[in-house]
């Protein structure tokens, strides 16, 4: 366990709702190691996305402690998590979530901005995996000129060109068409594989779930491991 | 930067926004700016004609009404006193061949001037000299001056002073050593002391002696070595001293318009305050997916700030160029009322300093960022999350509510203590007037969410579920509409209060008049009214007046200045009969008890600003400085007036007559016998004196006409900042209401997907914009009412002293209960219209 990029002891998250409190879970502990993949499983409202937010630091527990390559992000300030968070980890949603009003090179140049790569590298590398996702001839076109499908391998490339060494993925493929689908996740996998980064994917699908390492579930509060991964494939 | 072209491309993507704010923050940096301009132009002009008027003077020996006897001149003169002394003759004069145009006439003596004014003709300096001291009529212009009124050296010219005509002939032009002086040398006429005292009819009198004294200790030596050569009613006064108090006199009259274009930015603050925020909560999503991209809060904040700042810098510097180009305009408006009410002022063009402008800028771009400020850390505030559930941000806002309700309360209350607070500070008025708009902006969202739950039921009944559909929509989106409705409060507000204030003000002059008048015909010889060397009535036309028909009394009256080291006052010398006197408004006491004790003992009756500028009550004495030495009078009672701010002192013609010379006459009141046709006696009265000397002859009616039309001549630049103040607020409801709706664009796709067709979408969203705006119109009407007592309640009586009635007149919140529904139901045109031309999928899909 002491080798492993993602380290998660007792982990515990509640949300207000009015007067009332709703526990999302208890006591989680989990643990991924440097390059693997892991698929989170879990029906709607269990927390899966929650984890997510935890793991990356947009959200802070209640409870338990979130270790990423050796730092304890529950120790952190906000703005040091901000800091670790556009240097070390990407981020891929369901709804993209591209910035609209930045073409489609310039969202990818964005995180190289914030993590002070010099403009012209920026642009050299930004070039370089727009053509690896097929989107060279859009580079100059504005998100929303965009398919879902071209919106989602431009989210994919963002949360790739930094090389960030935590990938988290939350139902990358939720939003698209079965054909589409496949296609963005063999992209997917295929860079994270070349990158050797460890990846954290949040889907419903079996089918993605077959191509994980490992898999983990969130049900009642509490994370199962899978481990009859043979049967699934 | 790729982060800053993300939030530039933001504005960009949505220009009628940017544009609104922008337009925003123009109209509210234009009206300050402008009101600077004209206030610093009219001071600028001010202290110009007095230093070119005092030049190097310290002090000034000055005398009671009619001036300083000159044969105190001439023993100061003779005297073996070391300090230079200069004989002084001022008035006014109006050029036949150029109306409008006012001169101011210097009569000075060469042969004294040399050390006090360096464009004063000298001994030796000027070829001119002996002519000016030998021909009679003959004056010295500046080439600017003679060049405006088309004079070349010898050529002659007819002025009009006190009503008659006098020919002057022009000898020479005055030489300017400076910018400075030849600024200061327009529109005066210099001219020998004889010739100014022929002129001006002030024989064996001068208005002043200009003095140069030493300072320090040696001033209080040479003010005891003069004393011995003056005489009583004659006084010693620094020329600062009287410099400052005249330019007193009009301070609170700017301030008070330096306040009203204030309010016209604090409105235009809230445009931004309501644009950022809603450019903010537009886009959380957005500085949601940034901050999950791993930009800080600090680099949100300045991105937020830096958006405001272009905006900010956009609309001040178009506002810059719109407060010049306003300022112009205002100029001529704030330089009548000052000429109306305080002193003749010729203000020619508008004085453009760096420093007014540089206060403009600092001022738009300062307002913006505090506007800025809130939204921007909110921004901050934002949680690194995908996508922030609208519920959340809303259910937030809810939790802030009672907050803000608390707080807004507090300031309103502390507004109120801070009026009941004793004391009579003007800027302390401003500041409790802004702490009270500020603290009901704070509790207008409560207020409006509790009148739309009322509202739910009713609207349910009359439009079916999209009228329910409407007040829902704005209930549950109280993050945006509870800015916009603030913003529209505030703006709304501001045009109620200084309407009421206006037609408060002219319904108790218009009453005030009806009272005070009380003759049936009134006639004055030509002049302003306490100018000095108003010209008396010829004895021949008062011999002439015994002779008509149908008068029944004649009542005599002199109108004077008195001054001292307070300033100047009126002084009105009065044959008042007792059923006239039933026509003065008193602050208290009984009538007929101050009426007696006018008539019979020392005393005096004084105006209610008098009063209140020198803190003087009934029972109190004045003492005022007469020909006898300084006498005090006992303020019999205190009444209210408002021909003037600066205070009159009237005074029973008999008694004055004790203490000073007999008064002549420059004013008659003319009581008929009830058979006596009064438009038929005013044509008889003017065919009377026509021979004898021009007289202005009014009726009654007239008078009260040409005194209401002087009084909105005077609230002409109050009314244009109102409509200014209404304008930014159409402009802030526009803003508002559209963006709200815009952005609501996906959300209106849906229904129309959903069903909805362009006509019950045209219903829903107008229907949402005129409620939003009714609603403003109606919570504006009780801070409205508010504003307007405090300015009637404590900035004008703190101001100027006067007290007033207060007028709720309907029309002004009907008025301005339109401005906010007509502004709303526009506002909600556009998105309305361009949401049933765009296809469902299409907006759908933009989104």
């Amino acid at each position: 366990m002491s080798d492993s990029l993602v380290r998660i002891d007792n982990l515990s998250k509640s949300f207000r709702e009015g007067e009332a409190v709703r526990y999302i879970f208890h006591d989680l502990n989990a643990a991924i190691a440097p390059g693997e993949f892991v698929v989170l499983l879990g029906r709607s409202g269990s927390g899966k996305s929650t984890l997510l937010n935890l793991l990356s630091g947009i959200d802070q527990p209640d409870r338990g402690t979130v270790m990423i390559a050796g730092q304890n992000f529950t120790t952190l300030s906000e703005r040091q998590r901000t800091l670790f968070r556009r240097r070390h980890i990407g981020f891929i949603f369901q709804f993209y979530n591209l910035i609209p009003t930045l073409t489609v090179l310039e969202n990818l140049l964005l995180p190289l901005e914030l993590i002070g790569t010099s403009d012209s590298v920026a642009r050299q590398q930004a070039q370089a995996l727009l053509d690896e996702v097929g989107l060279a001839d859009r580079a100059d076109s504005y998100p929303d000129r965009l398919s879902g499908g071209e919106q989602q391998r431009v989210a994919v490339a963002r949360a790739l060109i930094h090389r960030p060494r935590l990938l988290l993925a939350d139902e990358p493929t939720g939003n698209l068409d079965a054909e589409t689908g496949q296609q963005v996740l063999n992209l997917f996998t295929g860079l994270a594989q070349q990158y050797n980064m460890t990846t954290l994917m949040v889907t419903h699908s079996l089918e993605v779930a077959r191509l994980a390492d490992r898999i983990l579930t969130i049900r009642d509060g509490q994370l199962f491991e899978d481990t009859d991964m043979e049967n699934r494939r | 930067m790729i982060l800053w072209r993300a939030g530039l491309r933001y504005l960009l993507r949505h220009p009628l926004q940017l544009l609104f704010a922008v337009i925003g923050v123009a109209l509210g940096v234009g009206v300050v700016v402008a009101i600077d301009l004209a206030n610093s132009s009219a001071n600028k002009a001010f202290s110009l004609s007095a230093e070119a008027v005092s030049g190097r003077t310290s002090h000034q020996v000055i005398g009671g009404p009619a001036g300083v006897p000159e044969e105190i001149y001439r023993r100061i003169r003779l005297a073996p006193i070391l300090f230079d002394s200069a004989p002084v003759i001022e008035g006014l004069a109006t050029v036949t061949h150029k109306p409008g145009l006012t001169l101011r006439i210097l009569g000075l003596d060469p042969f004294a001037e040399g050390p006090f004014r360096d464009y004063s003709p000298g001994i030796g300096r000027d070829s001119e000299f002996s002519r000016l001291l030998t021909e009679p009529g003959s004056i010295m212009l500046s080439a600017a001056t003679a060049g405006e009124l088309e004079l070349r050296p010898d050529m002659q010219m007819t002025l009009q002073i006190g009503g008659k005509q006098r020919s002057v002939t022009l000898v020479g032009l005055l030489e300017a050593p400076d910018q400075l002086s030849s600024q200061a040398l327009r529109n005066l006429i210099i001219t020998d002391i004889a010739t100014a005292q022929e002129l001006l009819e002030q024989f064996g009198r001068l208005t002043r002696i200009d003095l140069i004294l030493p300072t320090g200790a040696a001033e209080d030596r040479a003010l005891q070595q003069l004393q011995p050569y003056l005489q009583p009613g004659v006084d010693v006064v620094r020329a600062d001293q009287r410099r400052q108090s005249m330019a007193q006199m009009t301070r609170a009259f700017q301030l008070n318009l330096s306040a009203l274009s204030m309010l016209a930015l604090v409105v235009g603050m809230f445009l931004i305050y309501n644009t950022m925020t809603f450019s903010v909560v537009q886009r959380r999503p957005l500085l949601g997916a940034l901050r999950t991209l791993g930009v800080t809060r600090h680099e949100i904040v300045r991105l937020v700030l830096v958006e405001a700042l272009l905006v900010g810098a956009a609309g001040t510097l178009l506002g810059l160029l719109l407060g010049v180009l306003l300022a112009n305009g205002l100029l001529t408006l704030v330089t009548r009322t000052i000429n109306d009410l305080y002193f003749v002022l010729n203000v020619r063009s508008l004085s453009l300093t760096p420093l007014a402008l540089a206060k403009g800028l600092l001022l738009g771009l300062g307002a913006t960022l505090v506007a800025a400020l809130v939204p921007a850390l909110e921004a901050g505030r934002t949680a690194p999350r995908s996508v922030l559930s609208r519920s959340h941000i809303e259910g937030r806002g809810r939790r802030l509510l009672p907050w803000a309700v608390a707080v807004g309360s507090g300031l309103m209350v502390l507004s109120l203590i801070g009026l009941l607070l004793p004391g009579n500070s003007i800027v302390v008025g401003f500041i409790c007037m802004f702490m009270l708009i500020s603290g009901y902006a704070l509790i207008t969202p409560g207020l409006a969410i509790w009148l739309l739950k009322g509202l739910q039921a009713p609207l349910k009944t009359c439009f079916g579920l999209l009228g329910k559909m409407a007040v829902r929509n704005l209930v549950a989106g109280l993050s945006r509409t509870g800015v916009a409705t603030a913003a529209l409060v505030i703006a709304v507000a501001a045009t109620i209060g200084v309407g009421l204030m206006i037609s408060s003000f002219r319904v108790t002059v218009d009453n005030w008049l009806h009272s005070y008048l009380s003759a049936d015909i009134y006639i004055t010889t030509q002049g302003d009214d306490f100018d000095a060397g108003r010209v008396p009535l010829e004895p021949e036309l008062l011999a002439r007046l015994d002779q008509v028909a149908g008068i029944d009394s004649i009542t005599r009256a002199r109108h004077l200045r008195l001054e001292d080291a307070h300033g100047i006052s009126e002084l009105f010398v009065a044959e008042i009969p007792e059923e006239s006197f039933a026509g003065y408004w008193f602050v208290d006491g009984d009538r007929q008890q101050i009426y007696r004790e006018f008539k019979n003992s020392r005393a005096v009756i004084v105006s209610e600003p008098f009063a209140y500028r020198r803190d003087l009550k009934r029972g109190d004495v004045l003492p005022l400085r007469t020909q006898l030495g300084e006498q005090e009078f006992r303020i019999a009672g205190v009444f209210t007036d408002y021909g003037s701010d600066q205070g009159r002192i009237t005074i029973a013609r008999s008694l004055y007559q004790q203490y000073w010379s007999a008064p002549q006459t420059d004013a008659l009141g003319i009581y008929l016998q009830d058979t006596a046709e009064t438009e038929q006696l005013v044509r008889q009265l003017r065919n009377l004196a026509a021979d004898i000397q021009p007289l202005m002859v009014y009726s009654n009616r007239d008078l009260r006409a040409a005194s209401l039309a002087t009084f909105d001549r005077t609230f002409a630049v109050t009314s244009v900042l109102r409509i200014l103040a209404v304008l930014v607020a159409f402009v802030g409801i526009l803003n508002a209401l559209m963006a709200m709706q815009i952005e609501r664009s996906r959300e209106l796709a849906v229904l129309r997907a959903g069903g909805l067709t362009p006509q019950q979408l045209w219903l829903l969203v107008t229907g949402e914009t005129g409620l939003i705006g009714l609603l403003a119109g109606l919570l504006a009407l009780p801070l409205g009412i508010a504003q307007a007592l405090m300015l009637i309640l404590v900035i004008n009586r703190r101001s100027f002293g006067w007290s007033m009635g207060i007028q709720l007149d309907p029309s002004i919140l009907f008025q301005a209960l339109l401005l906010a529904l007509i502004a709303a139901v526009l506002a909600g045109l556009y998105p309305a219209w361009r949401m049933a031309q765009t296809q469902p999928a299409q907006a759908l899909r933009d989104e």
